[in-house]
């Protein structure tokens, strides 16, 4: 509900509060209406103040909307009734003016835009701007029409393509917030003040003869503004999705017309972002699917609980320091053990490097920073870990010295502790075997740079026990990672899907098509690296081991001295030309100092170029179509067991292209028969590894899509 | 069938951009200068002049409105002469001739005034906006990139270096120094202003003195914008190339300049009542359209077009005008139609050296070229120009 209430100065406050609620049973349209008609109806009234709050219902309730809005007529008819409301508003002839107690994004950010005056809180955290353009999504309730006349096309494109949300001081600069205030009172009495100030007021725009600031799009500098613009998306390789040309045609359409024809126009294109399969991919995979899997819907329902206060992280390695990292940044006390205090000292440096890195990015305060740090605890001792909830092992890719460190701490560990190995390849199964309780022993895979990346896959197999499950992924959601859990098998999803991915590329590379258009079609396709640039960044070495943990048991069906085509390039890179990737600045790039990498010119000599001007699509279609293949495949061997964690283990794993909405959403996009009939024009060209599992015929029997 | 002759085609000098002298007059005024050249150097009575076709490719503001139309009145030209302006990109000139020589071959009009102009000192290329280059959905859907982005990429695929680029621009600087020395631009009029000041008698933008080493210090003038994105863009079409090299340089690419040429266009009636002396005929005419990206591979498909009308082949043909808009163009031309040496092109150089009027250009270049085959008491020429959009024109004539 929105509270409404008048002072005795006869202003009227409409009051948004953070914690209302708004859903099909509440609508915020009619609500807001609602108010307009009681304004209306007053007498006497001086103005109106929007109190504005951090409202979380009201923006993902209209995202939700959206997501069920497929005929673009109806979608049309009601932006056009929604925006008709503000729009009343807006034209109420009484000064008006938002107060931003909290930060404002998307719907409650465009409220504020139909004030005449804005005032927000003077906070540095505190944001403002529309986040659902990272959703596909652009302001779709006169928002846009309404901040190009307020800055301009150049400020409001560079806002809403790049920044997207600002802070106080930014937003006071551009000229979209008018003041700021340090408190409630001050806001209130601010907004007041420019009340008794104002008896009449009109938005510029709907004053005779506004001009737009900078001019129209085919005024002043605007051309070529607009056209750098444009090429800018295309580099920052946007043009997968729709919403940034969308921004572009809907400012630069819309201000050389009338305000009704430019709110017009921006309906079009919100119509056909809304009902587009973009929006909805990210909008199901973004918020849904991931809402869904942090919520806990994947773990198993019990009361198990453990508060992990302390845990120890063994290795302060690539992976150990950044595992001790974001568990200090979850106020979890952290041994972090290593064999020798050098190794401890560059793993503290590590971690101290990304809390500088936060502080100067004014991020978090140098306190909170020195108390981060202060709760990760350097040992070689192993005695230290008797009273650690969690151990998390994260010491190097081997068997034998994964083993040793297991046994180890065991001697030390408490018999309710939970272990935990940090492995990408490595057999959980095979692992459990040195645990003397393998119900408490399970496999975590924390991708790198840990900080970073938001996924975490857990490998449980059938020993590890519901309670250890349960806790884990309770200690993932409280380290703010998103847990999706697998059964142990080779490569268990990720690395076994995303290995897809780089196979394909060198089964290109082995085929003849050259290595730069390998790479720049991948990047076309919407992955963030070509696969030759990330085997680099891998270590090639490192993924002809993970080919041989992987290859040997997945497809032991295969003949000995068959070999893939992909293990002869890494065998070539590796024990031929001794190319092992970034780590020793030679790999399938050359990588000279200070320089951009290139390409090594003497790649083509081993690999012969067959294919010189190949049909792209034909890449595009193999690239997707193995890592679609072997997802299903996953799923029907239940290594991965729901819908939503495929595609939410694609996208935040190993970045397959979250417009495609994951990997499994790709086949329901693309059309699970027309799928199929591509994957078997590929299977009859380039391999077996094409062929669609038994279980798409059976969907296709039942007229099923993935779910 | 009536032949198309063509009596006289006259220009302007080119002015150098902005402080150039041509800038300090208008559009209007100078193609004016040019109609009351023509009418004086004939005694032209204009009531005889059925239509007046001029192309300019940024015809807005100072060129705006049909700038034809309104130069003929402001010359005081009968008024009973219709005209238009017309836009085919860098091809508007050319292809105002060619459309007057349609007309004429037609039987249905006589005599016509055809040509172009383009004061790209007041009026700046991309004066006129268009959804091409501006309007993001269109430029995206085409993959549009700027001309130099497209010349730069001939450049790549065709493995042309820099030292092949500017040793044609230094030959184009020699060879126009040389035609200037030697007067050999005969169709060039010289422009007064209002008081009977010369402004201008010669061409401005070439320089003599240009070496090799100074062409070679040119910064390449399309890497910042093709770094931008550009290139990108250009490269999701031209998926097998690696990387664009950028060779084109404001000493290889054509000058920007102002200036205005006109042609007259007639049937044989004009000979004899009139008693007007043909100086060519034209003998085929031709457009064509090639990828839009690249942009610039548009002469060798139009002048294979025009050959083949013509019942010709290229080896027949005396003189070749091919418009310099980039050095790379010119060498992509003569790649594809097999010409191994610089004897029949552009003997008195061209647009790197003299610069590109846009919308004049085709005309200038025929003028050059009628006057040349002259001069060396040869039969048969041909103009080919690169068109922006992604096409070609192409005129064959032959003297008489």
């Amino acid at each position: 509900m929105i509270q409404y209430s008048k002072n005795k100065n006869n202003i009227i406050f409409l009051k948004l509060a953070s914690q209302a609620i708004f859903d099909e049973n509440n609508d915020f349209f009619e609500s807001f209406s609602n108010c307009i008609d009681k304004i209306e109806k007053e007498g006497d009234i001086n103005g109106i103040v929007l109190n504005l709050q951090n409202n979380k219902s009201i923006n993902s309730y209209e995202v939700k909307k959206n997501l069920e809005e497929k005929d673009p007529t109806n979608c049309f008819k009601k932006v056009e009734i929604e925006k008709s409301i503000l729009r009343r508003f807006e034209t109420l002839d009484f000064p008006k003016v938002a107060i931003l107690d909290g930060s404002i994004f998307n719907l409650i950010f465009e409220l504020a835009l139909c004030c005449n005056y804005r005032i927000a809180l003077n906070e540095n955290n505190q944001k403002f701007g529309f986040t659902h353009i990272n959703l596909g999504l652009m302001p779709g309730k006169g928002g846009m029409v309404r901040l190009t006349r307020e800055i301009g096309i150049e400020q409001t494109l560079d806002f809403l393509l790049f920044e997207k949300s600002s802070n106080v001081k930014s937003l006071l600069e551009k000229g979209v917030l008018q003041n700021s205030a340090n408190s409630l009172e001050e806001l209130t009495s601010l907004a007041e003040s420019f009340i008794n100030k104002n008896q009449k007021y009109n938005q510029p725009w709907d004053v005779k003869d506004y001009k737009i600031p900078g001019g129209a799009s085919y005024q002043n500098d605007n051309p070529i503004i607009i056209a750098d613009y444009s090429a800018k998306i295309f580099k920052k390789n946007l043009r997968n999705y729709p919403v940034y040309e969308a921004i572009i045609s809907t400012v630069t359409e819309g201000a050389s017309l009338s305000f009704e024809s430019a709110s017009k126009i921006e309906s079009r294109y919100y119509v056909e972002l809304v009902t587009g399969d973009v929006s909805k991919n990210l909008v199901t995979a973004h918020l849904i699917q991931k809402g869904k899997i942090n919520s806990g819907y994947f773990r198993p329902k019990n009361k198990f609980k453990n508060e992990f206060t302390k845990i120890c992280v063994l290795g302060s390695g690539l992976m150990g320091h950044g595992i001790a990292y974001v568990s200090a940044m979850a106020d979890i006390e952290v041994i972090l053990m290593d064999t020798s205090k050098d190794n401890l000292d560059k793993g503290l440096k590590r971690i101290k490097n990304i809390l500088s890195f936060n502080v100067q990015k004014g991020l978090i305060e140098k306190e909170l920073a020195d108390d981060i740090f202060s709760k990760v605890n350097p040992s070689q001792d192993y005695s230290q870990i008797k009273d650690c909830d969690l151990i998390i092992e994260a010491v190097f890719e081997e068997r034998d010295i994964k083993a040793k460190v297991i046994k180890e701490s065991e001697k030390h560990m408490k018999k309710s502790a939970i272990f935990a190995s940090n492995t990408s390849t490595i057999s959980i199964n095979e692992l459990n075997k040195f645990s003397s309780s393998p119900e408490n022993f399970i496999g975590i895979h924390f991708f790198s740079p840990v900080d970073r990346m938001e996924l975490v896959e857990i490998i449980k197999t059938k020993k590890s026990s519901a309670k250890t499950l349960s806790c884990v992924f309770d200690f993932i959601r409280k380290i703010n990672k998103t847990p999706i859990i697998v059964n142990d098998s080779p490569g268990f999803y990720t690395t076994r899907v995303f290995e897809k991915y780089t196979c394909e590329g060198l089964a290109l590379l082995y085929e003849g098509y050259p290595a730069h258009l390998i790479e720049s079609t991948s990047k076309n396709a919407g992955f963030p690296i070509g696969p030759l640039a990330v085997l680099d960044e891998i270590n090639i070495e490192l993924a002809l081991k993970i080919r041989k943990e992987i290859g040997s048991n997945l497809y032991s069906q295969k003949s000995e001295n068959h070999v893939e085509p992909w293990d002869e390039v890494l065998n070539f890179m590796v024990n031929k030309v001794k190319r092992g990737g970034r780590s020793s600045s030679s790999g399938f790039y050359e990588y000279p100092k200070n320089e951009r990498k290139y390409l090594w010119p003497e790649l083509h000599n081993h690999f012969v170029i067959q294919f010189n001007k190949p049909d792209q699509q034909l890449l595009i279609d193999r690239l997707l179509f193995v890592q679609a293949l072997e997802t299903v495949r996953c799923y029907e061997e239940g290594v991965i067991q729901s819908f939503d964690e495929a595609n939410i283990g694609s996208i935040y794993g190993w970045g397959f292209p979250a417009f495609r909405g994951g990997t499994l959403q790709f086949i329901n996009d693309y059309g699970l028969v027309k799928f199929k009939k591509r994957a078997l024009e590929l299977a009859s060209k380039y391999g077996e590894r094409y062929i669609p599992p038994k279980i798409i015929d059976r969907m296709i029997e039942s007229d099923e899509t993935f779910s | 069938m009536n032949e198309a002759f063509i009596f006289d085609s006259i220009r302007s000098p080119r002015g150098k951009n902005k402080n150039g002298s041509l800038s300090q007059i208008t559009p209007v005024d100078l193609l004016s200068k040019l109609m009351l050249a023509l009418e004086k150097k004939y005694q032209l009575d204009t009531s005889l002049i059925n239509d007046v076709i001029i192309g300019c490719v940024m015809p807005v503001n100072d060129q705006g409105a049909n700038i034809g139309k309104i130069a003929a009145q402001y010359s005081g030209w009968d008024v009973d002469i219709p005209s238009m302006q017309i836009n085919r990109c860098c091809g508007s000139g050319l292809e105002a001739v060619n459309l007057a020589a349609m007309k004429i071959r037609s039987g249905w009009e006589d005599l016509i005034v055809s040509g172009g102009i383009e004061c790209m000192s007041r009026v700046p290329i991309g004066a006129d906006g268009g959804p091409m280059a501006f309007e993001t959905k269109v430029a995206s859907r085409i993959n549009y990139v700027p001309q130099g982005i497209g010349a730069d990429l001939i450049a790549t695929i065709e493995g042309f270096t820099r030292q092949d680029l500017d040793a044609y621009a230094l030959m184009s600087q020699k060879r126009a120094s040389e035609a200037i020395k030697n007067k050999r631009f005969r169709s060039l009029v010289p422009i007064y202003d209002q008081n009977d000041l010369l402004l201008i008698a010669e061409d401005e933008h070439v320089r003599p003195n240009t070496s090799l080493m100074q062409l070679s210090k040119l910064k390449p003038a399309f890497e910042k914008i093709g770094k931008n994105g550009y290139d990108e863009i250009a490269l999701q079409k031209y998926i097998h190339i690696e990387e664009i090299s950028h060779l084109h340089t404001a000493g290889n690419s054509s000058g920007i300049v102002d200036g205005a040429s006109i042609t007259l266009v007639g049937s044989k009636i004009n000979v004899n009542s009139l008693g007007l002396k043909p100086r060519a005929r034209i003998l085929s005419v031709a457009t064509c359209s090639t990828d839009p990206t690249i942009m610039l591979e548009g002469p060798a498909p139009a002048t294979k077009k025009a050959l083949s009308m013509a019942n010709l082949t290229i080896d027949d043909i005396d003189l070749i005008e091919v418009n310099e808009a980039f050095a790379a163009v010119v060498l992509k031309f003569m790649k594809e139609m097999n010409i191994d040496n610089f004897d029949k092109i552009n003997v008195n150089g061209g647009s790197i050296s003299l610069g590109h009027p846009l919308g004049a250009t085709g005309s200038i270049l025929l003028g050059t070229l009628m006057d040349e085959l002259e001069e060396r008491d040869l039969s048969l020429g041909l103009v080919t120009l690169c068109v922006a959009g992604g096409m070609g024109i192409a005129t064959i004539i032959e003297r008489v």
